[in-house]
C-alpha cells in the first residue's frame, strides 16, 4: 500500500489542476499529507478508505467543481471508472462511477419527478436507483442488464444508491452477450461487537398460519387476519453494541441454532416442560448478552439479516496479546505503561502536566 | 421484500444509546450528570472526565460480592472489579431482568453488564457513581480480557480525539472537573499492562494467559476494593480480606472455556 505520503502527491496530482485561485497553497502535498495523517491516525479512517475521504473533504472544502473534476478524472490517465465499478464498491457520497449492472425490480414511482426508480443488481450485490424524469432517461426493462456510465453514488443513513442524471449514458446488453449479469449477488455486512440486548417478540413466537401473511401474532389474533391458531417459529432480535455504533441483528431459526445450539422442536420442548412460551426468551438472553459475536449478512432496514455468526471473544488478539496492545499503546504514542496500581491515583489531573506520554 | 426494505425509511424510530465502554477508575469520578432537553423523561447522561457523555455503558469484570441492600423490596448491588477499581451494580424490582440474571451469578464469575450509569449524593454530601443495570451476562476469561483490551482502546481514543469529537462534553467536563481526563491514558495503559502480566510473558498464542498470574491480580484487586468503602477507586492496600476469593472457585473460573458452550444445553 501507498505510504501517506504517496497518496498525497497521486491526490495533489489530481486536484491541483481544478483548485480555484487563491486556494492552490491551501493543498499542497504537505498540507494533503497532514490532512491524510490526521484522517488516518487521528479519526481513525481505515486506512484504504482514507483516499475517497480526503478527496471529498478537499472537493467540498476548496469548492471544486466537482463535476468538471469527475469527468477529467475519467478521461485522464487515472481514469479508473471506464472499467464498470461493482456495486458493493459504489461507497462514496457524490462519486460519478460507471456500472454495469441487470435491473431486478421496477417499483412503482410515489412523485412525478421521479422517471423509474427500483433495484439494480451485479454479482457483488444490488442497489436502489433512481432516473429522474427531467433527465429524459430511456425506459429500462426488468431482467435486462445495462452498462451505466456517469451515474451518481448517493448516501442516505449508511444506504447507497446510484442516481442517474441527464449526463449519463446507459447502454443496454442483449441477454445472451457476455456482459450480461447472470446471478445477482447479495451485499452482506460484518459488525463484530457484543450482545447487549434482547428485542421484544424474540424467541419462540407464533406467526399468522396465512401463507401470505407470515405476521408474528399475539394472543392469538393476527392484526390482519384475526383469530388464528398460528404456528410456532423461533427467532432473535438482537443488538450488538462495539462501544461506538449499535447494530440491530435478526437471527433466523436456523441461526438461533447456530449461535446457541437451541432449535425450534427444542424450543418447544423447553416451553412445554415451563408451561411458558416465554422461557427460551429468556435462556436466549442468559446466553447471549455480554457476549462478543461477529455477525455477517445484507442489511434489511435497520436490520441486519444474520447468515454467520462465530463467537469472537479473541477477534482482537489474533496477533497475540502483546503484539496487539504493543500497537495500540504506539498507536497513541504511549512507549511503556510500567504503572502499578499505587501510583494510579497519583497521576498528574491536569493536561499539561500529564503525559500522554511521548505524544508528538 | 426487498421493495419495502431499501425504500426510504424516514420513520424516525428513536435510535438506542450506545454503551460507552469505560473502566471503573473513570466511571467513578463522572460524577456530573446532564440532560439534552427540559423534557422530564429526557436522557440523563454522565460527562465523562475523557470528554464523551455516557447514557448507557457495557462494562465487564469479576463479580466478586453481590448483597441484598434492600429494605422492603429486594435491591441487589454487586461489586464488579475491573484492573482499575470496583464497579458498584444495582439491580431492583423495575430491573426485573437483570436482577433474575444477576440472582443466578456465584461470585466470584466473570460478568458483563449494560446499564445506566447514575451519580447520587450520599448523607456526607459526596458524590458516588454507581450502575443500574438493565442486563447482566456470564462470560468466560477470553470475553472478559477482550473487554479490557476494548475499552483500553476506547479510553485511549477519547483522550487523544474527544476535544475534536465531542467539544461540548470535552468543555463541559474540563469545567466540571478541572482536568481533562488525560491521566485515564495511564489508567487504560495499567489496565493493558496487567493484562500482559496475566498473560504471561513468553505467550504469543493470545490465548493461554498464565493463570497464576492473573488469579494473583484478582487477589490484588479485590483487596485494595475491600480496603476502601464506596467512593474511591484505589486505596492504601491494608486491611486485605483476600481470602474472600478462593483458588479453588477461581480455577473454576479459568478452566476450558468451551464450558459455557455446553452449560447451555
Amino acid at each position: 500500500m501507498n505510504t501517506l505520503r504517496e497518496d498525497a502527491q497521486l491526490l495533489h496530482e489530481q486536484v491541483a489542476p481544478h483548485l480555484p485561485e487563491g486556494r492552490v497553497d491551501d493543498y499542497d502535498v504537505d498540507a494533503l499529507e497532514m490532512l491524510f495523517d490526521s484522517y488516518v491516525n487521528t479519526y481513525r479512517v481505515p486506512r484504504n478508505a482514507a483516499f475517497d475521504s480526503v478527496r471529498n473533504h478537499v472537493l467540498k472544502e476548496a469548492g471544486v467543481d466537482t463535476e468538471a473534476f469527475w469527468a477529467s478524472l475519467r478521461g485522464g490517465d487515472q481514469g479508473t471508472t471506464e472499467e464498470p465499478l461493482p456495486l458493493a464498491e459504489c461507497t462514496t457520497d457524490g462519486a460519478w462511477v460507471t456500472v454495469r449492472a441487470k435491473i431486478v425490480e421496477l417499483w412503482e414511482p410515489r412523485e412525478d419527478s421521479i422517471h423509474q426508480v427500483g433495484l439494480v443488481g451485479d454479482e457483488s450485490g444490488r442497489m436502489k436507483f433512481v432516473a429522474w424524469a427531467k433527465s429524459n432517461p430511456p425506459v429500462l426493462k426488468e431482467e435486462t442488464t445495462y452498462t451505466f456510465k456517469d451515474v451518481v453514488v448517493d448516501e442516505y443513513d449508511r444506504n447507497y444508491s446510484l442516481k442517474i442524471n441527464s449526463r449519463s449514458e446507459i447502454i443496454e446488453h442483449a441477454t445472451d452477450s457476455p456482459e450480461a449479469i447472470g446471478t445477482v449477488g447479495t451485499m452482506t455486512t460484518v459488525y463484530e461487537g457484543v450482545f447487549v440486548g434482547m428485542q421484544r417478540q424474540s424467541g419462540l413466537i407464533k406467526r399468522c398460519t396465512d401463507p401470505e401473511c407470515t405476521r408474528v401474532i399475539q394472543q392469538g389474533e393476527c392484526s390482519e387476519h384475526g383469530s388464528n391458531e398460528g404456528e410456532f417459529d423461533l427467532r432473535i432480535k438482537g443488538v450488538l453494541d462495539d462501544g461506538e455504533s449499535v447494530q440491530e441483528c435478526l437471527f433466523t431459526a436456523g441461526m438461533t441454532e447456530v449461535v446457541i445450539g437451541i432449535d425450534l422442536d427444542r424450543a418447544m420442548q423447553m416451553a412445554s416442560d415451563a408451561l411458558d412460551i416465554s422461557v427460551v426468551e429468556r435462556r436466549l438472553t442468559e446466553g447471549l448478552i455480554g457476549r462478543r459475536y461477529t455477525v455477517e449478512g445484507p442489511l434489511l432496514g435497520r436490520y441486519l439479516l444474520v447468515d454467520e455468526v462465530a463467537e469472537t471473544p479473541n477477534r482482537a488478539f489474533s496477533e497475540g496479546y502483546h503484539d496487539t496492545v504493543d500497537d495500540l499503546l504506539s498507536e497513541y504514542g504511549y512507549d511503556g505503561p510500567g504503572l502499578t496500581v499505587e501510583n494510579i491515583e497519583d497521576l498528574p489531573q491536569t493536561y499539561d502536566a500529564a503525559v500522554t506520554a511521548g505524544e508528538n | 421484500m426487498a421493495a419495502a426494505d431499501t425504500t426510504p425509511q424516514q420513520t424516525d424510530v428513536p435510535t438506542r444509546e450506545v454503551a460507552k465502554r469505560v473502566f471503573a477508575a473513570e466511571l467513578n469520578t463522572a460524577t456530573y450528570t446532564f440532560k439534552t432537553s427540559q423534557d422530564e423523561r429526557a436522557p440523563v447522561y454522565v460527562a465523562l472526565p475523557t470528554g464523551e457523555r455516557a447514557n448507557r455503558i457495557c462494562i465487564a469484570g469479576t463479580v466478586t460480592d453481590i448483597e441484598d441492600v434492600g429494605e422492603s423490596a429486594e435491591y441487589l448491588r454487586a461489586r464488579v472489579v475491573d484492573p482499575t477499581g470496583t464497579f458498584w451494580v444495582y439491580a431492583g424490582e423495575y430491573q426485573t431482568d437483570a436482577l433474575k440474571q444477576l440472582k443466578k451469578v456465584q461470585p466470584p464469575e466473570f460478568v458483563t453488564i449494560v446499564g445506566k450509569p447514575r451519580a447520587y449524593k450520599t448523607d456526607d454530601g459526596s458524590v458516588n457513581v454507581s450502575v443500574v443495570s438493565e442486563d447482566v451476562g456470564v462470560i468466560d476469561l477470553e470475553t472478559r480480557n477482550a473487554w479490557v483490551y476494548e475499552a483500553a482502546a476506547r479510553t485511549l481514543e477519547r483522550v487523544h480525539s474527544a476535544r475534536d469529537t465531542s467539544p461540548k462534553v470535552a468543555a463541559l467536563a474540563r469545567e466540571q472537573y478541572g482536568h481533562d481526563g488525560t491521566s485515564f491514558a495511564h489508567v487504560a495503559a495499567f489496565a493493558l499492562q496487567d493484562l500482559l502480566d496475566a498473560s504471561g510473558h513468553d505467550s504469543m498464542s493470545g490465548t493461554s494467559l498464565d493463570e497464576e498470574a492473573f488469579e494473583k491480580r484478582l487477589l490484588e484487586v479485590e483487596s485494595e476494593d475491600s480496603a476502601e468503602s464506596m467512593g474511591d477507586d484505589v486505596d492504601d492496600s491494608e486491611d486485605l480480606e483476600s481470602e474472600s476469593l478462593s483458588p479453588v472457585e477461581l480455577g473454576k473460573q479459568l478452566g476450558d472455556p468451551s464450558e459455557f458452550d455446553t452449560n447451555l444445553e
